[in-house]
Formats: structure tokens, C-alpha cells, sequence
């Protein structure tokens, strides 16, 4: 539920973006990307995307996630273990000292911006 | 055109709480974030701690609920200073809120102060409030599959509290597999066991805070 309040501070944050930089032109892309230990469901993100964007400069751009799986390592031989699930003991020598790896950040990566020059010459090819 | 961000999402946040932090270090007042589930006892723990702390540490309580002052009246009856933050719907505290109720509560004559945070193991955990330790209350009553259901929550943790224990022969609880997962997500996280209307584990659970208290003031003197 919480993911109402991250959306919300994300469109506060491309406003203060493009206002940095001096951007002018129709956002078409943000994109997000969720670390392992993120505690945000991308379904619900989606949700409170389309429930608070209307009206800002994210309106009708298109909303990107990419969610990292979890990894981790056995602290015993070393191996990265795939596919980590807590509790799981290491599937090369047994051992149950396997570590979790990742962080819990929801970052913006990057946005896409349509800018006039473009849309001009995109007329132009037509 | 492509602009390159690479920002969390939870830098505004993040600098406001640092704000806190400072400003309740400078006040010399160690503060503490305890999340935890709806009913895991994050405010009978309370109730059960502060008397233990009286007379070692002066404390006062920010309670985070959805609705109602309840939790706080139950602080006060005990006898602590304490005031409500009612977030009217909001899953969580942030750290803009609390920053509000440390002007209202006002930090002269106070060595500790807890934030008892929205009944929540979810939401709660990316939020930092400006705190110098994170308790996260589990309940044996809760299951054993908690850390493994919400690895943020105690990845976040400085220590965890397991409350209830009383109430352990009579539930399927597995505290080894507790204690496995934990040291899988965070190695050395101390869990302290306690039942906070039975009384156990509780004079540990003080002379601890009293301890962590005392070596973050150190370490806060000499940096």
C-alpha cells in the first residue's frame, strides 16, 4: 500500500528532474528498477501509477520495472546460489551458512523524452 | 532524449531523517524505530520496558496508528510522556511526521526516545524515521515463516525481539528456523526474547538498551 506513497514522491521527482535540466518535450518513458529486498509489488506500483500520473507530466507515459531476482552466497564454499530462497541450505555442500546479497532501493532509472526536434522530423519522414 | 536519473526513490525521505538523526544527536536523545506486526506487542512491550527503565533513562513515546490516540493513552497511564501521530490511512510513518512530533514532544530532559510505528511488517521497512536502532517485534503467536514472508523488514532490524515466548509450548513455533533465516539475511542480528505481560526477559531487554544507549553516546563523544 505503501507503493501509493513511492509513485507519488517518483512524479515529484521527474517534476524537479526536467526542471533541473531545462527538458521540454512529452515524457514517454520512466522507468524503475526494484532491488531484491525492495518491499514493493510492481502490480501495486502499476495501480498507483495509473491512479495518480493523470494530470502530471507523466501523464500517458509509458511506466517500465525491472525487477531483480534475489541472489545469494554460501558462506562455507563460496558458491553463488541461484534462485535464493531464505531458509534453503546450499545445494553444493549442504551448508545452511548461505548469506543473502542485494539492497531494498526503488530507483529511477532513467526517463524518455520526446522532444520537439524529434517529434518535427518524425512529421518529416512521414 | 534519454535522461539518466539513477536516484531512490527514497532520497527525500532519507534527508529528512537524516535531519532527525542529527538533530536528536545533538540533543543527546537515542531514539528507537519498533515496527512489527498488528498484535505482535509492540505497545505491551512498552508498557512491560518503561518502568524497567525508570530512573535509568528519562523516555518519552510517539505512537503511529491510522486512527484513535489509544495507544498512547495506554503510554500515558503508564506513567511516560507521549503523543500520537495519526497518519489517516497512511501504512506507515515517514520520516516528515516524526520530525513534526519531535517539535511537539520537545527534547529537553530526555535520554531515549521510542517510535512505535504503524502495526505493519511491510510498508514500514523503507522508511527510516531519523532512528539509531530499528526493533523489529515478531510474536511467536505470528508463525515462524515471518522472516522468510518479509525479508525487508528484517534486513532493516538492529535487533529483533521475540515477544510471547510465554506462549511458546503451546504454539508451532520453531525458533531455530527463526534464527537460521535471520542469520541468512543478517548475520549477528541479536534476537532477545521476552513475554512483555509476563515479565520475562524484559530486565535484559533494559540493561541492553541501556548498554546500546550508553555506547552510542560514546561513539557519538569521540567521532
Amino acid at each position: 500500500m505503501h507503493e501509493t506513497s513511492l509513485i507519488g514522491e517518483m512524479i515529484r521527482m521527474v517534476e524537479a528532474e526536467l526542471a533541473e535540466v531545462g527538458a521540454h518535450g512529452r515524457v514517454t518513458e520512466v522507468a524503475l528498477r526494484l532491488e531484491p529486498l525492495a518491499c514493493a509489488s510492481a502490480e501495486s506500483l502499476r495501480f498507483a501509477y495509473e491512479l495518480l500520473t493523470p494530470g502530471t507530466v507523466l501523464e500517458g507515459a509509458a511506466l517500465a520495472i525491472e525487477q531483480e531476482a534475489p541472489g545469494a552466497r554460501c558462506r562455507t564454499c563460496g558458491r553463488r546460489v541461484e534462485e535464493a530462497r531464505l531458509g534453503q541450505s546450499c545445494a553444493a555442500c549442504g551448508s545452511e551458512d548461505v548469506s543473502f546479497e542485494g539492497g531494498g532501493e526503488v530507483i529511477v532509472e532513467r526517463i524518455e523524452i520526446e522532444t520537439e526536434d524529434a517529434r518535427l522530423s518524425g512529421q518529416g519522414s512521414d | 532524449m534519454e535522461i539518466v536519473m539513477a536516484k531512490s526513490i527514497m532520497n527525500a525521505n532519507n534527508r529528512i531523517a537524516e535531519r532527525n538523526r542529527d538533530r536528536l544527536a545533538e540533543a543527546g536523545v537515542f531514539t528507537a524505530n519498533m515496527c512489527g506486526s498488528p498484535g505482535a506487542g509492540k505497545t505491551a512491550l512498552l508498557e512491560g520496558l518503561l518502568p524497567k527503565l525508570n530512573g535509568r533513562l528519562r523516555t518519552a513515546v510517539i505512537e503511529g496508528d491510522l486512527a484513535t490516540a489509544r495507544d498512547a493513552e495506554r503510554i500515558e497511564a503508564a506513567g511516560t510522556r507521549s503523543i500520537q501521530i495519526n497518519t489517516e490511512g497512511g501504512c506507515h510513518l515517514d520520516a516528515g511526521m516524526v520530525a513534526q512530533a519531535l517539535e511537539a514532544i520537545g527534547l529537553d530532559a530526555l535520554d531515549m526516545v521510542f517510535v512505535e510505528n504503524v502495526g505493519n511488517l511491510v510498508c514500514t521497512a523503507g522508511f527510516a524515521l531519523g532512528e539509531h536502532l530499528r526493533i523489529v517485534v515478531l510474536s511467536c503467536t505470528e508463525g515462524d515463516d515471518k522472516v522468510e514472508k518479509y525479508p525487508p523488514m528484517f534486513r532493516n532490524a538492529d535487533v529483533v525481539v521475540l515477544n510471547k515466548v510465554d506462549l511458546l509450548p503451546h504454539v508451532r513455533f520453531d525458533v531455530s528456523r527463526v534464527e537460521r533465516e535471520l542469520n541468512q539475511l543478517k548475520p549477528g542480528l541479536p534476537m532477545l526474547r521476552v513475554s512483555a505481560t509476563g515479565g520475562e526477559g524484559l530486565d535484559d531487554l533494559a540493561d541492553w538498551l541501556v548498554a546500546r544507549r550508553a555506547a552510542w553516546k560514546n561513539s557519538a563523544v569521540t567521532s
